[in-house]
């Protein structure tokens, strides 16, 4: 079966070309702000109705992918996320531009991308039923947990200033509560406004707070002379960085690689979340925690490597349970079941060959979008040479374009020039935005668990939830580290400016 | 006042233009371009399969390009509330599910039923909703699992996604056939299948092209079909309507509106189109067999109106539980 | 006058959390099978309640800082510029804002291909520096732009993006 699924990919060139084509698309997409993996799979699922299964399918995955895989482009060279997935590549990739090293940040993204991608589908192939049964240990308790742990994050996330980190974590969870409750439906907050009951959308979120506001401090800086451009002519050697640092590199990749396949079997939460959760372990254990967010390639490794990884981790509750762990998945699983497919426990004696096949698509998936994005990377950076006054506008209407993609609603521009206000007043607040992404994220998923087991309490004792009290204990441990090593860069920072 | 008067007559070329394309329009030569579907719901689920199965079909059928749009959010109420007032021109229709059309009407999401919009047709039924429990469990069926229930009130957990038409089989359960189960809310269907397998809840209902893997492969086992008939091609999986819950009957149908006001001759050209492709052409059959496991299925206009009321009146009946 | 970048947002957060506690306090909470105590009121109460403490906090750390300030200041604490001056002061980003409004509003009526192209051509002249601007050349980019734009994602992809009363 698994020379069939090989013969099925690698015998097709017609299979090689549309993995070719759904990689360079995603790509395109997953570096445009705005435009997304999810879009991409949107646009294109229709189309492969009427391929054949390992087409189709090859397809799906290649632009999944190149999606998650572009976003680093533009978090890197213009500190707009390109996916909710690289929210956590600009805390370092962003300086590393500044400082010059552009072609360096883009490289070690490209590579541990890659790197991601291929140990992701490797735990997939090798341990995917294993896991899958993890995964159904995962009831409510264990999932409320794991939220209250990830929203814990937020403290170290935040570094110096932790009142303004929770405030932006609380923010995102409040703006989540508004449309439909979980559990019941009942709307909340929507004013009788029928378009709220959808509530707001993650990527309108993401634009308005990333999109919009860089293009207002651009704005702000239009007469200011010290208004400087970051260099665009960079030379970039070979992938941009040293086998040694590429070697260094390694222990944080794995690290992340296996933070990113968890978080990814783990329906729901996605690699928004992943990423940051990835670069706040990295920088937790590293020697030198304080040198994070000052454009450090230990921080672009964790989260790139991170958020590729999710891709290979959703797939195994995808083809081994037939659940959906994010909105692309969601997708894939309507493509597989579209053509006879139906993923669950039977699926390797059912569709062997195909899922073999998928396995072997994804792989070639993460060679071609690693060359291509090698290939393209001294063309990308060009971009930094396009006047800024040009391209922020473009911006700005191809994230409304994606706004309205996302869900065929004018509405939702309505909410890009609200959270682009209200990012921008953040700002101004010295507020930072990324703890609400993962608030926004994370609230509905505490909500709706956390009333779940007010609905199982009755029956269920907390206790014979082992997974649950192991996170509860983690999550103690890591605040109390966390506000310790606040404290302690508080301290080294007061003490330098004497 | 130049100004003005070429504004003026600016602006009257404009009104003539769209009067003028707006007046070649007739039921007579309906299509004559390009149809728009706006789905109710998202890529990969089977009211977006089917509604672009259909539009595959039709567009060979008619010549025109039928384009489908998902607007999505709120179990189809976004879409339905924005196109019941849609463009009338005979080119815009929604695509979408009977349990979303009126259990939304029954839970209070959406304050309109069917009669907001021009009913097309009825198109296919879906694989059914079943109810499902381990295969390891003492029950085998409704009746059973039901009894089980009233001897330990509150220990049977019972996984549902509220405000949809599963919590509305489970209203009708408790109320009906008085059973008592602990309701637990287990997310949408792929969510509550997982919570089955894990044991977080005893049973819960889901579709059976969902649940499918899992009967074949013995984990689960399938109690009864919420169909108001065995699907055509399972024809040993009893229904809940004779084996334990006789009110329990929630039909989940394709169906296909237009905006209320479009042209009832272009509404009845619309459906003559869509029921010659589901009783007559092979390819539809071939997928909705495997797909729904039924056989095509297609209602004219009025019959389409007739099974929709019925289904309002059972649902709106227990109303007062769902709001 | 530091102190202001937590006094006033500490303020405005915790009027928006009293807001938004008041508006839970409005919602009609669930009453079929399955409710328990915990209910979609709970949550809420939880997310406003914590947003006010944390702004409480704010606004108390604010006052501080004031003190502090007025102390080493001498008390003399200038009055604020005057919201004209900073808006002028400002203008490109308030016109940012005020052109991305009308490009929105515009959107529906006029389509999307003329709202764009007018949107891509204000905006470009107002990042542009003024001593720099040109006219001539931002219109262009603003067709290309937005015929660009309407083609690939219209006619190629099929979005579904507001055609507007003359049906571009």
């Amino acid at each position: 079966m698994i020379a069939e699924g090989f013969a099925s990919v690698m015998l097709d060139p017609f299979v090689i070309l549309l993995i070719a084509i759904g990689v360079v698309v995603g790509i395109i997409f997953g570096s445009i702000p705005g435009l997304t993996a999810t879009m991409a799979v949107v646009m294109f699922l229709p189309v492969t109705y009427t391929m054949t299964s390992t087409q189709g399918i090859s397809m799906l995955v290649a632009l999944y992918i190149g999606g998650i895989s572009g976003g680093l482009i533009s978090a890197i060279l213009l500190n707009i996320p390109g996916t909710p997935s690289s929210v956590a590549t600009c805390f370092d990739g962003r300086p590393m531009a500044e400082k010059g090293e552009a072609g360096k940040a883009l490289g070690t993204g490209v590579i541990f991308s890659f790197i991601g991608t291929v140990l992701g589908v490797l735990i997939l192939i090798v341990i995917s039923p294993v896991l899958a049964s993890v995964a159904l240990k995962f009831g409510p308790f264990e999932y409320c947990a794991l939220a209250i742990f990830s929203l814990s994050l937020v403290i170290t996330l935040t570094g110096k200033d932790m009142v303004k980190g929770l405030i932006s974590a609380v923010l995102g969870a409040l703006l989540a509560t508004v449309g439909l409750a979980p559990i019941d439906s009942k709307p909340r907050f929507t004013f009788g406004i029928v378009n709220l009951t959808a509530g707001f959308k993650l990527l309108v979120l993401l634009i308005g707070l990333f999109a919009i506001t860089e293009v207002v401090k651009y704005a702000e800086g239009v007469r200011k002379p010290e208004n400087f451009t970051i260099e665009g002519n960079v030379k970039i050697k070979g992938v941009g960085f040293s086998l040694k640092e590429f070697i260094r590199g390694i222990p944080n990749a794995i690290r992340s690689t296996l933070i990113g396949v968890g978080i990814g079997i783990l329906p729901g939460i996605g690699g928004g979340v992943s990423c940051m959760i990835s670069y706040t372990v990295a920088k937790n254990t590293s020697k030198h925690p304080e040198k994070f967010g000052t454009g450090i390639m230990d921080g672009v490794i964790a989260s790139e490597t991170a958020n590729n990884a999710t891709i290979g981790g959703a797939m195994i509750p995808l083809l081994s349970l037939g659940i959906p762990g994010d909105a692309v998945t969601a997708m894939l699983l309507g493509g597989l079941m579209v053509h006879n497919v139906s993923p669950g426990p039977l699926i390797f004696q059912k569709s062997g060959s195909v899922v073999y096949g998928v396995f072997f698509s994804m792989l070639i998936a993460a060679v071609f979008m690693c060359v291509f994005m090698l290939l393209g990377m001294r063309g990308f950076i060009r971009v930094l040479n396009i006047p800024k006054n040009y391209l922020l506008p473009i911006i700005v209407v191809l994230c409304c374009v994606g706004a309205i993609g996302d869900s065929n609603r004018l509405f939702d521009v309505w909410g890009v020039l609200i959270f682009g206000i209200m990012g921008y007043a953040l700002i101004k607040a010295k507020i930072p935005l990324s703890p609400m992404i993962l608030g926004f994220i994370l609230g509905p998923t505490f909500e709706s668990n956390v009333r779940k087991v007010s609905q199982l309490i009755s029956r269920d004792s907390v206790f014979s939830h082992p997974i649950f009290c192991v996170f509860i204990l983690v999550t103690a441990v890591v605040v109390v580290i966390s506000l310790r090593s606040n404290k302690r860069e508080r301290e080294a920072l007061s003490k330098e400016k004497q | 006042m130049k100004m003005k008067k070429i504004v003026t007559m600016a602006l009257a070329g404009v009104m003539a233009l769209s009067v003028f394309s707006g007046a070649a329009m007739g039921a007579e030569t309906w299509p004559e371009k390009t149809i728009n579907f706006a789905c109710t719901h998202g890529a990969g689920g089977d009211t977006d399969y089917m509604a672009r199965l259909l539009a595959r079909k039709l567009e060979e059928k008619v010549g025109q390009s039928v384009v489908v749009n998902n607007v999505t959010g709120s179990n189809g109420a976004i879409c339905m509330t924005e196109y019941k007032d849609g463009d009338t021109d005979g080119y815009t229709f929604v695509l979408t599910n009977s349990a979303a059309l009126t259990g939304n009407e029954a839970t209070g999401l959406s304050d309109f039923g069917w009669d907001a919009f021009e009913p097309v047709a009825i198109y296919g039924k879906q694989s059914g909703e079943n109810i499902l429990v381990p295969a390891d469990a003492p029950y085998n069926t409704l009746e059973e699992l039901i009894q089980a229930s009233k001897d330990a009130p509150g220990e049977i957990n019972f996984g549902i996604s509220t405000g949809g038409g599963v919590y509305i089989a489970s209203v009708i359960m408790a109320h009906a056939a008085g059973a008592e189960f602990n309701v637990i809310d287990a997310g949408d269907a792929a969510e509550r299948l997982t919570s089955l397998l894990g044991g977080h809840v005893d049973a819960t209902i889901a579709p059976y092209s969902s649940a499918k893997e899992y009967i074949e492969s013995g984990d689960l086992k399938t109690l009864c079909t919420l169909l108001e008939e065995s699907p055509d091609l399972l024809q040993d999986i009893p229904t809940a309507n004779t084996t334990g819950c006789e009110e329990l009957v929630m039909n989940t149908l394709y169906v296909c509106l237009a905006p209320k006001g479009t042209d009832a001759a272009i509404v009845e050209a619309a459906n003559a189109a869509i029921k010659d492709i589901v009783d007559n052409d092979t390819e539809w059959k071939e997928e909705v067999n495997s797909f729904c496991f039924q056989e095509p299925f297609c209602l004219t206009v009025e019959e389409t109106k007739t099974e929709l009321e019925n289904q309002r009146t059972l649902f709106m009946s227990y109303a007062e539980y769902l709001q | 006058m530091e102190y202001k970048k937590n006094l006033i947002p500490g303020i405005i957060l915790a009027a928006f959390s009293v807001a938004y506690l008041g508006c839970s306090a409005m919602i009609t909470p669930f009453t079929g099978p399955g409710a328990t105590p915990l209910d979609n009121r709970a949550v809420p109460w939880l997310w406003g309640g914590l947003l006010l403490l944390l702004s409480v906090i704010l606004i108390v750390r604010g006052i501080k800082e004031r003190k502090a300030y007025m102390e080493t200041a001498g008390k003399k604490i200038q009055s604020g510029r005057n919201l004209l001056e900073i808006c002028k002061e400002n203008k490109e980003v308030l016109c940012s804002f005020v052109f991305l409004a009308i490009y929105v509003a515009l959107m529906e009526p006029a389509g999307f291909l003329i709202s764009t192209a007018l949107y891509v051509y204000a905006e470009t002249v107002i990042l542009t520096r003024p001593e720099k601007r040109n006219y001539v050349i931002p219109i262009i980019v603003a067709i290309v732009t937005a015929v660009a734009i309407d083609f690939v994602f219209v006619r190629l992809l099929n979005v579904l993006l507001p055609t507007g009363i003359i049906g571009f």
